[in-house]
């Protein structure tokens, strides 16, 4: 089971139902938003976790990940799980910079550290992580901070 | 408390009724036998043809189908290690191992006997809980409505497959699926996508043969195509011996009681249900009985596990009669039942419709005798209904599920909806592994806790704090919240490790 994968559909589901059902008239829109939230979006954010945790990006491509994969799984198993922690905490950053420091000063900073990854880690693994990580917390920081994306 | 309990026997006894609830049992066992469907699967199938019938005799029709379901799940299991569903692969340990000794007809005959004794004691705890807790629960305000449909909810999503996260989802999908249609108290057409036969919202036995009827179409499609089952020995069994079943089931009486009364309260509990009651009883008799060696045919175990799952289907009418919560998805399925029947299901059920109340609650019983008869009489035929192939079942289940779809409304509309929501769960619960149960009663369940929100905030003029001021709401929601909480710690603990 790739719970990174299963996270990652949740939030983005819950994420855009909040979005739609923003449209709704207050008192009909309660009870569904309440639902989004507590049964999509967070579930989905616990999953994102618990498949970094396992190491569940390996799985996402059928074939060009299972070096990556035999990579964390024996020899390279705490580069991985730590690197993969480095690129998350990157983008976390990366998404509340962009509201401090500006967008492209926040995205320079944000590639050397995707860049330094890479160096750590294998590319297509840096690149899913990066990807997804910032399409998830973009939209999660929109829905709970009511941030526009 | 017992107002309306001698017509309820009335009820019980007509001579429809009792063909009703025999005609259900002989559909339960044999749905319950085939591999992969459940007792919902066989009340799912049952519900259709209870439009315009007397809710009692629908309840009792679905009833004799659930219990004998539940008792039928173990004839594949014990015959060729193939349980019917999860609720009997805790007998299939002990009644395997028999059949290969040559003693299936003893396995056979101690699962229905332990299920009737373990359905009888159910029976006893519902009948005298029931009245107790509907007194009760008619001093409940919206307040603790909406706190213990949120509590059912968070149960159901977090047990119902040790998998939280997707139990929680396919919470979610069954809330949206149950709030489409016009908004009670704004009219705003909530995700009905302009089209005019979603007005009305979603109706139950669209969902109920969306998640239930159709994907086990498909699944039986494959099973035709791969032809798995057609290679099925045969399996001798024997004439049964009753003195032997009762004379074993006297010695393990402390066993079948303890088993059925702890059958009986995991079915109270909802999202548990049969499947985990059979374990825990299965474990009770290892736990107490030192003289057989479990693995290799002990009784025990198979006394364990019967008497504890079918214990289960009066457990679960308890808060489905008292509270109109439902505590699994075969009970969700009865519900909606009772609900198409225009009844309304809740804490003034009791007070309001006590003869037929009581008729459910006689008629759980009135069903154990049932499935006790039909089961005995057709023990030796039991492997035939395994050997039909499944080419013959999957026609009839979609003839039943399309004709089902189509009547609600009258409309080819059900028919696409069902597939389509089939079609989708189908995906779900093989890519993601989503549950189906938590699906159905969050369906239910949603519109519950909506209205007794929406209800409770018209009453306490927006005040919020109302549902963590008043003591029962407050344990509710506090129980919910340790519910999630202990499984999200639980998953974070097994992560680390």
């Amino acid at each position: 089971m790739n719970y990174l994968l299963l996270g990652i559909l949740g939030t983005l589901a819950g994420a855009g139902m909040y979005m739609w059902f923003s449209t709704f008239p207050e008192s009909a829109a309660v009870f569904p938003k309440l639902i989004a939230i507590s049964c999509f979006a967070l579930p989905g954010v616990a999953s994102v976790v618990k498949g970094i945790r396992d190491g569940d990006a390996a799985r996402l491509s059928p074939d060009g990940f299972s070096k990556f994969a035999a990579g964390i799984k024996e020899s390279n198993k705490s580069k991985g799980f730590w690197g993969t922690w480095a690129l998350f905490a990157a983008t976390v950053l990366y998404v509340v910079g962009t509201y401090l420091i500006g967008f492209f000063p926040s995205t320079a900073l944000y590639f050397l550290a995707v860049l330094l990854g890479i160096y750590r880690m294998p590319i297509k693994g840096t690149l899913i992580y990066s990807i997804s990580s910032v399409a998830f917390l973009y939209i999660f920081f929109a829905v709970i901070f009511h941030i526009p994306a | 408390m017992y107002n309306g309990l001698w017509e309820g026997i009335l009820i019980c006894f007509a001579p429809i009724n009792i063909l009703a609830v025999m005609a259900g049992c002989i559909v339960g066992i044999i749905v319950g036998t085939l591999p992969g469907l459940s007792g919902a699967v066989a009340c799912s199938l049952l519900l259709p043809l209870t439009y315009g019938m007397d809710p009692a005799t629908s309840m009792m029709m679905m009833l004799g189908a659930y219990s004998a379901a539940v008792y039928s799940a173990s004839i594949g299991g014990t015959l060729y290690n193939i349980p019917g569903s999860a609720s009997g692969a805790a007998t299939t340990v002990e009644g395997f191992p028999l059949t290969k000794q040559g003693r299936a007809n003893d396995a056979l005959c101690m699962c229905i006997m332990a299920s009737f004794v373990g359905g009888t004691i159910g029976f006893l705890c519902l009948f005298l809980t029931a009245p107790l807790i509907s007194v009760i629960a008619l001093r409940f305000g919206p307040a603790e409505m909406f706190s213990i449909a949120v509590f059912a909810l968070s149960v159901i999503a977090t047990l119902a497959a040790n998998r939280p996260i997707q139990g929680i989802m396919s919470c979610g999908l069954g809330l949206l699926l149950g709030c489409v249609g016009i908004h009670s108290l704004t009219g705003f057409f909530r995700m009905t996508f302009s089209i005019p036969y979603m007005l009305e919202g979603m109706h139950t036995v669209w969902v109920i043969l969306g998640i239930y009827a159709f994907p086990q179409i498909i699944n039986m499609g494959i099973t035709v195509f791969s032809n798995q089952l057609d290679q099925l020995s045969d399996v001798e069994v024997k004439p049964w011996n009753i003195k032997w079943t009762l004379q074993m089931l006297w010695k393990r009486k402390w066993l079948a009681l303890k088993a059925s009364l702890l059958g009986a309260v995991v079915g109270a509990v909802p999202g548990t249900g049969a499947s985990i009651a059979a374990w825990i009883g299965y474990a009770e008799a290892k736990r107490t009985v030192n003289d057989e060696e479990f693995g290799n045919g002990a009784i025990s175990g198979i006394i364990g596990a019967e008497t504890a799952n079918n214990a289960v289907i009066p457990g679960t009418l308890i808060p489905l009669i008292t509270l109109g919560i439902p505590g699994s998805g075969s009970s969700a399925v009865i519900l909606s039942g009772l609900v198409m029947a225009g009844l309304n299901v809740g804490p003034r059920l009791f007070s309001e419709q006590s003869a037929l109340v009581w008729s459910i609650i006689i008629s759980s019983f009135v069903a154990n005798v049932a499935f006790l008869i039909v089961g005995l009489l057709g023990i030796r035929y039991a492997t035939i209904i395994l050997k039909i192939p499944a080419a013959y079942f999957v026609p009839i289940i979609a003839s039943v599920t399309v004709i089902g779809a189509f009547v609600p409304r009258v409309h080819i509309f059900g028919v696409f909806v069902t597939m389509f929501l089939g079609c989708a769960f189908y995906v779900l619960s093989n890519t993601l592994k989503f549950p189906a149960a938590p699906i159905l009663l969050g369906f239910i369940l949603g519109p519950i806790a909506e209205s007794n929100c929406q209800r409770a905030m018209q009453l306490y003029r927006n005040d919020y704090t109302k549902f963590f001021t008043r003591p029962i709401s407050l344990l509710f929601l506090a129980l919910a919240v340790y519910m999630i909480a202990r499984e999200v710690i639980k998953g974070s603990r097994k992560t680390v490790k």
